[in-house]
């Protein structure tokens, strides 16, 4: 693809923990093209976080491999990483502990400039700080804020500018508003739409929250327990839910429709730990569909264009 | 018609510093036995300070109840002494927060601490209390013979069974829930909601619901108040609020969601921010936000008023029960 | 107080001074500290007596108009002597601490930002050394380093290193996994920056707190040092060792004692309210 701007390949993040070895991202795949938005989905522990963090090189992976614009840069010296940063950046869940809270919002924005070596008068820095906080809507009076002054969506806006900086082409954003209301959620997601549409990076969003992944991507992968079990375009994903992992995350949120109850899914059990995971199907334990085939491997397979599966049963179930 | 709890005309202030939080302005509110209320409102609105008013574990100082009525029964609860508090909390009416990591004692077996609360309200000697305690378990969907496992073991979602089997031990009549479920992921929350929907059909317990969650009210509830900056703006059945949401508050929630039906279209963020609750706006704290706001909402504070038996709220401007446009 | 909400800065310094002494309390700190300094540096010059002259007309004799503060055992003017020896017992409380906090921060944000060996080398020294009695090591280095001034200041140093390490470093920990530091590091932000920009400011307050409460400690750890004849020599009149001196009159002359006593408790008084007001500064979520 001549547009591709991210492509990992069977990407693995392990940790060593006292328990063992923490499967935390296992032999992960998938691309995303430049202005688009990639929506990965899972429950807390499923390893989406560790994802990106570990393709923005703030984790270093395992094993696998990571391309930015068809070049290899899983494994990179600090030069090469200094630049990577430019081009690649987060925007955290947290709006109250990702911003230092000694540091000025205006100081915020100005120290990635700064960083970048671009500019060099403080008059050049300041004007173009005063330049992002009016791109993501922060008024003039705030500059000179403290984080703590402001309330969460103007705070997420503040790390959103500080992303935008260095000018990247690929922003991580993990769960940037779920710790946020309903109505500044919208507002947040709005931003990030338009940023987007202005000024074409692609996204890769994370997060636990179905209804904003599709309000908000082009394409989305599901995760369970750091593999991914669905991956598909959108509109594909939610017209033919085929894995029962993504069924039932789907039935499971609560639908404000209330004369159409939808049929819910109820799954047993909690999510088992990504610890020395056994072979074989991860979500089996729970999964309601569950036979002796799934113990073994379990491999993404393609099942119409650009929709994979990793399921055994899926053409026993149907959708 | 039996209203089991009715607060009437609930004020709570908080002193900071000296400066006065209002968090609660006038809320009045109404359970029907065996009946949920969904208390809607985001992060501020005062809905977890109406809760502990109730339970009267709100610290004072800072928190002061100024005024009003919480009568459970008849009986007014705020004129009650201490000494008698002490039986209505954990007995008549129990209280479910929002996280279930740090509501557990880590140093306790999870059967131990379901037993303190029912020894504490019952004379059971400890045999009975012990299986009444294993029963209680079973009750929540965990298997008895996890009586003596520490919370660590045990998963979010677990703990928060566990919070539950607590907090009904005592069989209350009114359960406070603040959040039940919104430090759990969804498949688990899913699983909760259905238990919590199940007990309350088994036990007949009224319930307040409090959520920033429109889905899990809409789950759940058969009456919803919405609440904004500490004070009711509209309340009705859960058809009045979802089918005839009518408060510009309201309206806005919902548009503000992004919908699971709608395809590409871009969300309706409420304008602006909640107001500062050391300096309300003289009229409808909503006014700076609404897009309807005009001279009068800003003068002047409006009243609740009824749209159609039992769908009330507090708006100058609209007057008949709003209609949701796309849906059902 | 300032009725709309603007972000003015004015220079930093003076911003900092402003709201440093904002509360009654740390007014009163900062000038009761002035006060002591000024008296002590301008004193004796001013006073009729010299620090050494010994009256055996006037010896243990109580406040009168001609000794305000009375007299010591060899009728020295005790006034005269405390004014003098408040010098020393500043200087050496103050630079020790000051030295010590500063030494310990920079060893603890080291050790604690990178973690690793590193952390684990210098946390198992700094177990080593805190396993020493600090008086002991103290008095090891005294005698070491002979009995200058600096030689005691470098001896009432040693013993405060292991407490800061330890503190900055568990700081450092549970501040280091937030993600304004991650944010930082994806921002190519350096190792220095990170620690001195980010780290530091946000773990540096507990510090600043025990060390203006240790001044005092170690004030009397320096009389300990000249009651067994090393650091501050006699005839050299000295807070700690007027104390211990005063000591053995306790019942029959309480001046000897009260007086430097007193002196001791107001100056570390003075430093502890001046400790929260610098502290209250340091926090922006305490700005008005």
């Amino acid at each position: 693809m001549a547009n591709e701007l991210i492509r990992v390949e069977h990407l693995k993040k392990y940790f060593k923990v006292p328990a063992g070895t923490n499967h935390a991202v296992d032999d992960v795949s998938f691309t995303i093209a430049r202005g688009e938005t990639l929506g990965v989905v899972g429950e807390s522990g499923c390893g989406k976080s560790t994802l990106g963090r570990t393709i923005i090189h703030l984790l270093e992976s395992t094993d696998g491999k990571i391309f930015l614009n068809d070049k290899d840069i899983t494994h990179v010296n600090k030069a090469e990483l200094k630049a990577l940063r430019e081009k690649m950046q987060i925007v955290f869940q947290d709006p109250y502990s990702s911003l230092n809270p000694r540091l000025r919002i205006e100081n915020t924005v100005i120290e990635p400039l700064k960083m970048s070596g671009r500019f060099h008068s403080k008059a050049e820095l300041k004007a173009e700080a005063n330049k992002l906080m009016e791109l993501v809507g922060i008024d003039e009076r705030l500059r000179e804020a403290y984080p703590h002054e402001l309330d969460g969506g103007r705070r997420q806006r503040v790390c959103i500018a500080r992303a935008l900086a260095l000018n990247p082409e690929f922003i991580v954003c993990d769960e940037p508003v779920s710790a946020l209301d309903v109505s500044i959620q919208a507002a947040v997601l709005n931003l990030l739409q338009e940023l987007q549409q202005k000024m074409g990076m692609a996204y890769m969003f994370v997060t636990h929250d179905l209804s904003v992944v599709k309000h908000i991507s082009d394409n989305i992968c599901v995760m369970y327990l750091g593999q991914l079990v669905e991956k598909a375009p959108t509109k594909e994903l939610f017209a033919h839910t085929l894995h029962p992992y993504t069924k039932a995350l789907l039935s499971a949120i609560p639908s404000t429709d209330i004369h159409h109850p939808m049929q819910r899914i109820r799954l047993k059990g909690e999510i088992t730990s990504p610890i020395n995971p056994k072979p074989g199907c991860r979500f089996a334990a729970r999964c309601p569909y569950a036979t002796e085939a799934c113990q073994q491997p379990q491999k993404l397979e393609e099942v119409s264009a650009g929709h994979f599966v990793s399921c055994c049963r899926i053409h026993e179930i149907g959708e | 018609m039996s209203d089991f709890l009715k607060v009437k005309d609930l004020e709570v202030i908080y002193t900071q510093a000296g400066r006065t939080v209002h968090a609660v302005n006038g809320v009045s509110l109404e359970v029907r036995k065996g009946h949920t209320l969904g208390l809607v409102g985001e992060t501020g609105a005062g809905k977890t300070t109406i809760a502990k008013a109730i339970l009267r574990i709100l610290p004072d100082p800072p928190a002061k109840i100024k005024r009003g009525e919480i009568l459970l029964d008849g009986e007014d609860l705020l004129k009650k002494p201490e000494s008698e508090m002490l039986q209505v909390r954990g007995g008549k009416i129990a209280m479910i927060f929002q996280d279930p990591m740090t509501a557990l004692n880590p140093l306790m077996t999870v059967g131990d601490q379901i037993l303190e609360v029912l020894t504490l309200h019952n004379d059971y000697d400890i045999k009975t209390g012990m299986k009444k305690a294993g029963e209680m378990l079973e009750t929540v969907g965990i298997p008895a013979e996890r009586y003596g496992e520490y919370p660590h073991q045990f998963s979010g979602g677990m703990k928060q069974r566990v919070v539950i089997a607590m907090a009904l031990a005592c069989n209350p009549e009114l359960l406070l829930a603040d959040e039940p479920t919104t430090a759990l992921d969804v498949t688990i929350q899913a699983q909760v909601l259905d238990l919590i929907n199940e007990l309350k059909e088994k036990f007949q317990t009224s319930m307040i619901l409090i959520t920033h969650d429109l889905g899990v009210i809409a789950q759940t509830c058969e009456n919803v108040a919405v609440i904004y900056a500490g004070s009711i703006v509209e309340s009705g059945t859960r058809e009045d609020i979802f089918d005839h949401p009518t408060h510009p508050y309201t309206i806005g929630l919902f548009e503000s969601l992004p919908n699971m039906t709608a395809e590409g279209e871009k969300l309706k963020p409420i304008a602006g921010m909640p107001p500062d609750p050391t300096d309300l706006p003289e009229g409808c704290a909503f006014a700076p936000r609404c897009p309807y706001a005009t001279e009068e909402c800003r003068r002047r504070k409006p009243e609740m008023k009824e749209l159609s038996p039992g769908h009330l709220c507090a708006c100058f401007n609209r007057n008949e029960p709003g209609t949701l446009k796309g849906g059902a | 107080m300032a009725k709309q909400k603007g972000y003015k800065k004015s220079s930093a310094l003076g911003e900092f001074f402003r709201r440093a002494t904002k509360s009654f309390s740390s007014k009163l700190g900062v000038f009761l500290l002035l006060f002591i300094v000024l008296a002590c540096v301008i004193g004796p010059f001013l006073s009729p007596y010299g620090v050494n002259d010994v009256d055996l007309f006037n010896m243990y004799a109580g406040p009168s108009k001609e000794h305000l503060l009375g007299c010591d055992s060899m009728g020295r003017d005790m006034l005269t002597r405390l004014l003098y020896g408040g010098r020393y017992s500043l200087a050496l409380g103050i630079c020790a601490s000051l030295f010590g906090a500063a030494l310990g921060i920079i060893i603890g944000s080291i050790g604690g930002y990178f973690g690793g060996v590193t952390e684990t080398v210098i946390m198992r020294f700094m177990d080593v050394w805190s396993a020493l009695p600090g008086t002991m090591l103290c008095i090891l280095v005294s005698n070491a380093m002979g009995s200058g001034f600096f030689a005691t200041v470098i001896a009432l140093t040693v013993g405060g290193i292991p407490g800061t390490v330890r503190m900055i470093r568990g700081q450092i920990l549970s501040e280091r996994s937030k993600e304004y530091i991650e944010a930082a590091q994806s921002i190519n932000c350096s190792s220095p920056v990170i620690m001195f920009k980010h780290l530091l400011p946000n773990v540096i307050q507990p510090v600043i707190v025990t060390t203006t409460m240790g001044i005092g400690s170690t004030m009397i750890m320096a009389a300990g040092l000249s009651y067994i004849g090393l650091g501050i020599q006699p005839p050299n009149p000295e807070w700690g060792a007027m104390l211990t001196e005063g000591r053995t009159y306790i019942r029959t002359n309480p001046h000897l004692l009260l007086v430097p006593g007193i002196a001791i408790a107001l100056t570390v008084f003075a430093i502890n309210l001046m400790g929260d007001g610098v502290r209250d500064a340091l926090d922006p979520k305490l700005r008005d």
